[in-house]
């Protein structure tokens, strides 16, 4: 019966095709949600795990944390140096990271920090070594694949998080040094490349002392600076010190507590008592799947009304089908076949019309994940992955049969109300 | 006997159609059953093939009694026993005649055999039609198709209804003969409810239907 069911399906192919296409569609526009709600939530998670805290210059807490965590905006300012040595000193913190952002290489943002943001996120040196001295810099793998990033290989920084064609901001006098290449940890460092604070600062022009930040090595340079248009980064806020130069100064500080006692005082303390904020990312992170999730809800319930329009379209079809087909369905029980067997026929063909429309969604779906990952850097930033099937995929893809079947139960269930004599008398 | 009615009582709109109507056919004897529109040659054969119900009386189809099991049991001794061919409604339209060959011995023995497919469309001079969907056939070639439809299975009684009503000379004559030879041949008992004079001189068994009562011609 199931070849019968095929056949009938074909003898009728472009209604087939079009009710097969409309469940598609609804099914590709559910699995996207799907996918790039639940790997949006996972990214954000992944990425801002272990960071409770994040100190930066004040203005939008979000902001803050979408520049400092998940490197996808503009920082917010800069902060003074010495808050680092506050926040180290602080019995509550147990790791206090610093970051100097600002410029880019690629589109790739530079991270200036120390050796232990690439330990906070679990990541280790696959080949070369860790940054130790200025313009020294470590590639995240996602970096080094797509740049083809060489170890000892030279370039050189573009200010903002975006590369424009002859912006004509590039740092030519200092370039970086590839020193080392990470291996994939799945998270945001995978897509930055780490170097020193210092070498920020001397990127930018700022001196600085050598016993500035952690004892690290300093070049001590002072470089001739002038951008020639509009800075998106911390330098741009950069204060002038006395002498009329840039101090040196972080973009934000990435926290994590020592106990509970931290999450009480600190924040509290960094807003009231400094020209600071304190942002907390589980807090923010929230919020911006909140704002998404309106969207993504309105989205949902559309499709979901796709699907159930592709369902009564099955079941019209259906049900003109068996009503054109009376003759066909009389000589069947003629032939020999059950009410039951008749009946499993129709419902399949509303069954395989759903399972090659979920088929089709699905595949499309991927396929534009694949193709939306390559093509646009935010979501390729994001770390969409289009060979990750949800648990939550099966489950359009039950809900989408069970439309099917329901869409086929009406036409199917009259099989067992037709008059074999009276249809004969009408067609034979 | 192969079909037996015995005091069969049918009304339609509660006026009697067969009251009191008797019936013998033997195994592997041909007859035609004639009569006039209207005077009940297919409700005679919906009550042999068991869609219909009568409101008494007893249809022994090979030894069952058609009329007084359920609707399932029904079924079984159609797919079974007996091998309808209507006017116009020959094939299932979505297959083409050879997957019509199959699935009627599918549906009545659980089995195919294709070797007796190729031959009956051989013997019926389609063979070459086998690939073709019903509405790619001509009347003809249609009507021969619904005829090894309904011998593939190997029916002990086959029943066609107006087989030849919408047939030419040539197309009736041809298709008359083939349903004689094969019936012959298969060792199958024919009842062809015709109004058909054509038929006539094919078969020479007449059962005619006039004012309820059945007469042997």
């Amino acid at each position: 019966m199931f070849r019968l069911a095929l056949a009938y399906l074909r003898d009728r192919s472009l209604t087939t095709a079009l009710n097969i296409l409309l469940l598609a569609i609804s099914v590709a526009m559910l699995v996207l949600l799907v996918q790039f709600g639940n790997q949006l939530s996972s990214r954000l998670d992944r990425d801002a795990q272990g960071v409770d805290l994040v100190v930066g210059a004040k203005g939008s807490p979000l902001q803050l944390i979408l520049s400092s965590i998940f490197h996808i905006d503009q920082p917010t300012g800069n902060i003074p140096l010495d808050s680092l040595d506050m926040l180290r000193r602080d019995p509550a913190v147990k790791e206090a990271i610093p970051l100097a952002l600002g410029d880019n290489f690629d589109g790739y943002r530079i991270v200036g920090t120390d050796a232990s943001y690439a330990t906070f996120y679990g990541s280790e040196v696959e080949q070369g070594k860790m940054f130790e001295k200025p313009m020294d810099a470590v590639l995240g793998a996602a970096v080094a694949k797509t740049t083809g990033a060489q170890l000892g290989q030279q370039f050189i920084g573009s200010h903002g998080l975006e590369t424009e064609d002859g912006d004509g901001q590039g740092h030519d006098h200092a370039p970086f040094k590839t020193v080392g290449i990470l291996a994939p940890t799945g998270t945001v460092i995978d897509r930055l490349i780490l170097t020193s604070v210092e070498s920020v600062w001397d990127v930018h022009g700022i001196e600085h002392d050598h016993n500035d930040h952690g004892g690290q090595e300093k070049a001590g340079q002072d470089h001739d600076h002038d951008h020639g248009g509009r800075h998106d980064h911390d330098t741009d806020d950069e204060a002038l010190s006395a002498r009329g130069g840039l101090q040196p100064e972080l973009t934000a500080i990435l926290v994590s507590y020592r106990n509970a006692a931290g999450a009480i005082r600190i924040p509290a303390m960094i807003n009231r008592q400094t020209e600071m904020q304190a942002a907390t990312p589980a807090v923010e992170t929230a919020r911006l799947l909140d704002l998404f999730g309106a969207g993504i809800e309105g989205a949902r319930i559309f499709a979901w009304i796709l699907a159930a329009t592709g369902g009564l379209a099955i079941f019209i079809a259906l049900l003109n089908m068996a009503r054109a087909r009376e003759g066909d369905l009389a000589l069947l029980r003629v032939m020999g076949a059950s009410k039951v067997q008749v009946f499993g026929t129709i419902l399949l063909e509303g069954l395989i019309t759903a399972a090659a429309g979920a088929a089709l969604g699905i595949a499309t779906a991927h396929a534009a994940l694949f193709v939306a990952s390559r093509s646009f850097q935010t979501l390729s930033d994001l770390g969409l992955s289009a060979t990750q099937f949800l648990p939550a995929e099966f489950g359009i893809i039950a809900a989408v049969l069970l439309i099917g079947i329901i869409a086929a139960l009406v036409p199917a269930a009259r099989i067992f109300h037709i008059n074999l004599a009276n249809s004969l008398a009408r067609t034979s | 006997m192969l079909l037996e009615i015995e005091n069969l009582h049918y009304n339609i709109n509660e006026k009697p159609l067969f009251a009191g109507f008797n019936l013998s056919i033997e195994e592997q004897s041909h007859h035609l059953l004639v009569g006039l529109s209207g005077s009940g040659k297919t409700t005679l054969i919906n009550l042999i093939c068991g869609l219909l119900s009568p409101e008494k009386g007893v249809i022994r189809v090979a030894d069952h009694d058609i009329a007084s099991i359920s609707e399932s049991a029904r079924d079984k001794i159609r797919r079974e026993h007996i091998g309808i061919v209507f006017q116009t409604l020959r094939l299932v339209s979505a297959l083409d005649l050879s997957a019509n060959l199959l699935l009627a011995q599918r549906l009545s023995r659980g089995t195919t055999d294709a070797p007796l497919i190729a031959s009956l469309l051989e013997r019926l001079g389609i063979a070459h039609r086998a690939r073709a969907k019903p509405h790619q056939m001509s009347q003809g070639e249609a009507q021969r198709a619904a005829i090894a439809r309904a011998l593939v299975t190997r029916p002990r009684l086959l029943i066609a209804d107006e087989p030849t009503s919408a047939l030419d000379e040539t197309n009736t004559q041809q298709v008359a003969d083939l349903l004689l030879e094969c019936a012959t041949d298969y060792g199958v008992t024919l009842l062809i409810a015709t109004h058909d004079d054509r038929l006539t001189p094919v078969f020479p068994n007449r059962i005619a239907l006039t004012e309820h009562m059945l007469k042997a011609a």
